[in-house]
């Protein structure tokens, strides 16, 4: 893991066009470069380079690859992973093969689907029947005990009838029971007539059960031919799953390829393409190209000091199991290169948060074996859907549930109670006012725990935010900015004032000159921001503002920027007394639901309402703890040091996931 | 309660899903798959997973169809669910259009059984047969005797009205057409109603999205069975949705009993100036004159019109005040719109449409 994204380079080379191909496919068997358009580099050359021109559309390889996976999808098959092996198998694309290969396939499945769709319709008769008679609706039913003329064959009945919802069955005496829906009785009684059906004069017992019995053996039948049908098509498909996977390997190489190539521009005889590559990877690339190109290829290395950083991908290289953190800093937008990766540093903030706000070790181990359950079953089924407790809140838990029951550890609180000593102070019992002793004896101390927490995670903050300036070579910004050194000694600057004022039981501010001093230092500070970017802005563009517009700017941007300071540094850490409020809600609740066990006076409801509490503590305190954190760092922490303005390094490579239009 | 109270969570619900949406390129890949399994095969894995599965399973588009139709009604459900009970009542009024559609399609059924003594065998299961809006023996319907029957399954809600209206021998006479335009008049009727209960800015929002849609139907009404099928000025009068800004003016010079197309492209033109012109064109090409095989295109054109001004309404209503029912008749109008496209799509795989006769029926 490192602690800044990772040093990147560029990559340019020129490769003979006999082996562009081979370079091509170790490339992509890399999976690391980002490829650059050769005329984002230097336009003027480019236009004396010709582009890339397909054999076969990207677009229509792509079609072929959907219908693929859709034939494999109607099979139930997975899609395959690409290996090397795999890769140097691989034949060239013939689309024609491929599309001739591909209709045969989905001809074949149009007389199976068709008689699936006719036994399904025939099974949806049946089951209306069946309904009818489960919910004794003997209204539109239609039953009647005879026979047919000696003459005329039971076969030849069934099939005249088969259009409408009906059965005929033995009802053991040598005579037939019949069942119709009463709706079909103009269409049943020709039918009848024809086959000289003769009432039986005296009624059959059971005849409803017989001919119920009858339709659900109709019906049992039906279905075990349907799916017969559809086992029959996966088989069909099945059967074809070597050549579809090799087809759809093929086709996405194909389609990969093709992405890649089209950032290529050429000569008479040689390939040119460029990318951005990790450091670390630099070597093994080359390597690589090399060995593809038979050595005959040339390598240029371009340093990230030598580009615009702007322009420069960012790749952020954390240990594989801080991934859902990764993913928090991820949503919030990409860090700009060379700049500090937020992954560690949101990792312990949020954790720290959480175990705060949801403190408790029974509730925390609960938390953990959800994660740990949902993990294994994920694991043993990895094609399962991500249900309400998906596979990134599973790993999340992994992480909240032992942060959870440190805290409660510490706090002394166990599914609610109290059953050992607070390692630190009873959380319960300081917000029930039992507190004895200690130096955590009221809410206000609680409350002044999570302030000077904020205050150190806005810190923590600022000094990154320091760290990345000065990386960035922005000393302006890091001596001027509200998030640089002004910025951080005037909120230092009033934190002092406040707890002074504080201990003063809200009666005094401090009245030390070196306060006012420090006060007076940074607001002249502000004053010369203003002329002191005028002038770096007229040294780099050669242009200089009026005297007037920079003493305008000045005032403007001067009193902005105070009161942001101000407002924002105040609220900023305010906003971590919910996290005080959080606490004292989790405390609260759990007490509310003991107070009603209590009161029913019986252990059976005692224990069913604390279960019940535990779970609904769980599932919202759990769910809102998780929501605040997430808020705690996206605007009080990230908006210190962490802009996301970066560009998002998405090398192309086998297993990636890049979308091609 | 304010109208932000109201509206905060739930308008913030559905804006999050309509930028969740199924992209264009999941219509596009149905409409390039060249049969009606792998169209249906693109929606596995997408939000529409469960309509590949009923596939899979039966293979029967119907049963899809069935699926999509539940998924509407879920759809406003939920979203009646999140309201208090005034704008709830405006939902379930929109519900109810769902619940006619149910209605046609079973009256459809017993009418083919009971009146044509078509055997409708399984296709009973393809209608819906719990509760929407109003308590509705659904079964009644298809396996009742005679007209009388069907009626008794209505008998505590507000369509009984239109039932009483109708005997058995009118049924058997007339067929359902008249029955069914006497629906959607109740439907129309009760929207209407219930808009007025609606507060200010609401009401604004919903007059104008459905004073356009009558409009434009009555349009429609007005080429397919004034000029088309030349019904005569009573029956052209009992078609006409008796709303919208055109109503009023259409009844007048209908009633003078000498409506020439001329005249009534003049009117359209002067609310609707791309109408007109569409009109015009097929007035020109003679699409207009009765039994013309080519009416069909001209009234599509007209209908895509329609289709883009609503699509131009509601994305002005995303735009503008948050706290509205706007948001609400938007999601179901783009939900709805989404669900039929894929209906659409899948029905004219059934008929193996080419991809150009699909993509021209869409535009």
């Amino acid at each position: 893991m490192s602690l800044f994204t990772q040093k990147m380079k560029m990559l340019t080379a020129i490769v003979l066009d006999g082996y562009s191909d081979k370079v091509v496919k170790a490339l992509l068997e890399e999976g690391v470069m980002d490829f650059v358009h050769i005329s984002q580099l230097d336009g003027e050359q480019a236009g004396r380079l010709s582009s890339h021109k397909s054999a076969i559309p990207q677009g229509t390889i792509s079609d072929l690859r959907t219908r693929c996976e859709n034939l494999m999808k109607l099979g139930g098959l997975n899609i395959p992973a690409i290996s090397k092996s795999d890769l140097e198998n691989l034949g060239g694309l013939d689309e024609q093969s491929v599309r001739k290969a591909l209709d045969s396939l989905s001809l074949s499945l149009t007389s199976p689907r068709e008689e699936q769709k006719n036994l399904s319709q025939r099974i949806l008769a049946y089951d209306e029947l069946l309904g009818y008679i489960r919910d004794k609706k003997e209204e539109y039913l239609d039953l009647r005990t005879g026979s047919i003329s000696p003459d005329r064959k039971l076969s030849d009945l069934t099939a005249r009838l088969s259009d409408t919802c009906s059965v005929i069955a033995q009802d053991g005496k040598g005579g037939l029971v019949f069942l119709a829906l009463k709706r079909d009785a103009s269409r049943v009684n020709e039918a009848l007539d024809k086959f000289g059906w003769t009432e039986n004069p005296a009624p059959v017992k059971n005849a409803m059960e017989i001919a119920g019995a009858s339709a659900d053996e109709k019906r049992q039948e039906l279905q075990k031919r349907l799916d017969d049908v559809v086992a029959g098509i996966r088989q069909t498909i099945g059967a074809s799953a070597d050549e579809l996977s090799r087809m759809w390997m093929t086709l996405r190489v194909g389609e990969l390829s093709e992405h890649v190539e089209s950032y290529f521009s050429y000569t008479k005889n040689t390939t040119l393409f460029s990318g951005w590559v990790p450091s670390s990877k630099a070597a093994e690339v080359e390597s690589v190209i090399y060995e593809a190109a038979r050595g005959k290829c040339i390598i240029e290395w371009t340093e990230d000091t030598e580009l615009d950083r702007s322009q420069i991908p960012t790749s952020v290289h954390s240990a594989k199991v801080l991934a859902p953190f990764e993913r928090m800093v991820t949503n919030y937008g990409t860090p700009e290169y060379g700049s500090i990766n937020p992954t560690p540093f949101v990792t312990v903030a949020y954790i720290i948060m959480f175990a705060l706000m949801f403190a408790d070790v029974g509730q925390g181990l609960v938390l953990l074996l959800i994660g740990l359950t949902g993990s294994w079953y994920y694991k043993k089924h990895p094609l399962a859907k991500d249900g309400l407790i998906s596979r990134y809140l599973c790993s999340l838990l992994k992480f909240l549930g032992p942060a959870s029951i440190v805290g409660g550890a510490l706090f002394g609180s166990y599914f609610g109670f109290s059953w050992l000593p607070a390692i630190w102070f009873n959380y319960h019992a300081v917000v029930n006012g039992n507190a004895e002793g200690g130096l955590v004896s009221s809410v206000y101390d609680i409350l002044g725990i999570t302030i000077k927490f904020g205050i150190a995670v806005i810190y923590t903050g600022l000094v990154l935010n320091w760290i990345n300036l000065v990386r960035k070579r922005r000393y302006l910004e890091l001596v001027f900015d509200k998030n640089g050194l002004v910025g951080g000694l005037l909120y230092a600057l009033g934190i002092y004032a406040c707890y002074y004022f504080v201990d003063s039981g809200y009666r005094a501010f401090p009245s030390s000159p070196l306060l006012y001093a420090g006060i007076g230092f940074c607001l002249l500070l502000l004053i010369v921001k203003g002329p002191v970017y005028a002038a770096h802005k007229a040294k780099l563009s050669g242009h200089r503002e009026s005297v007037g517009t920079i003493i305008a700017d000045t005032v403007m941007d001067f009193f902005v920027q105070v009161l942001e300071i101000f407002s924002s540094f105040l609220s900023n850490t305010l906003s971590f007394m919910r996290v005080a409020g959080l606490g004292i809600a989790h405390v609260s609740l759990m007490t509310a639901f003991e107070d009603m066990a209590e009161m029913t006076g019986n252990i059976f409801a005692f224990i069913l309402i604390m279960i019940l509490g535990n779970v609904l503590v769980i599932a919202i305190e759990g769910l809102s703890a998780g929501i605040q954190s997430l808020r705690l760092n996206y605007y009080e922490f990230f908006t210190k040091y962490f802009t996301g303005r970066g560009i998002a390094y998405e090398p192309v490579g086998l297993k990636s996931r890049i979308v091609i239009d | 309660m304010d109208r932000v109270s109201r509206y905060s969570y739930i308008n913030a619900k559905l804006r999050a899903r309509i930028g969740l949406m199924a992209g264009s390129s999941l219509l596009e890949d149905m409409i390039k798959a060249p049969n009606l399994s792998e169209a249906i095969a693109v929606l596995s894995g997408t939000k529409y997973d469960s309509l590949f599965e009923t596939y899979s399973r039966t293979a029967d588009l119907q049963q899809v169809e069935l699926e999509l139709f539940i998924r509407e009604i879920r759809l406003h459900e939920e979203i009646i669910k999140a309201l208090d009970d005034r704008t709830a009542r405006f939902v379930k009024t929109l519900l109810e259009k769902t619940e006619i559609e149910n209605i046609k399609n079973a009256v459809r059924l017993w009418y083919s059984a009971s009146v044509l003594h078509h055997s409708i065998s399984y296709r009973s299961a393809y209608i819906y047969k719990d509760r929407i809006v109003h308590d509705i023996d659904w079964s009644r319907i298809i396996n009742a005797l005679g007209w009388d029957d069907v009626r008794t399954a209505f008998r505590n809600t507000p369509y009984l009205t239109v039932f009483d209206r109708y005997d058995a021998q009118d049924i058997t006479r007339l067929g359902l057409f008249e029955f069914e335009i006497d629906l959607d008049h109740l439907w129309f009727d009760r929207l209407y109603g219930a808009m007025d209960l609606l507060d200010g800015a609401d009401r604004e929002v919903a007059l104008k999205v459905y004073g356009l849609d009558v409009d434009l139907k009555n349009i429609i009404n007005l080429i397919r069975y004034g000029f088309y099928h030349s019904c005569d000025s009573s029956r052209l009068a009992h078609v006409f949705i008796h709303y919208g800004s055109l109503y009023g003016v259409l009844e007048k010079r209908l009633a003078s009993g000498n409506f020439s197309i001329e005249e009534a492209r003049d009117l359209i033109r002067r609310r609707y100036a791309r109408v007109g012109e569409l009109l015009g064109q097929m007035e020109v090409r003679g699409q207009l004159s009765t039994g013309h095989s080519e009416l069909a295109y001209g009234t599509l054109a007209i209908e895509n019109y329609l289709a883009q001004q609503r699509r131009k309404e509601f994305t002005g209503i995303l735009c503008a005040d948050p706290f509205t029912i706007g948001t609400i008749l938007s999601y179901i109008y783009l939900c709805r719109s989404e669900d039929n496209t894929i209906k659409g799509i899948l029905a004219a795989k059934y008929y193996n449409w080419s991809e150009e006769q699909i993509r021209r029926e869409l535009n």
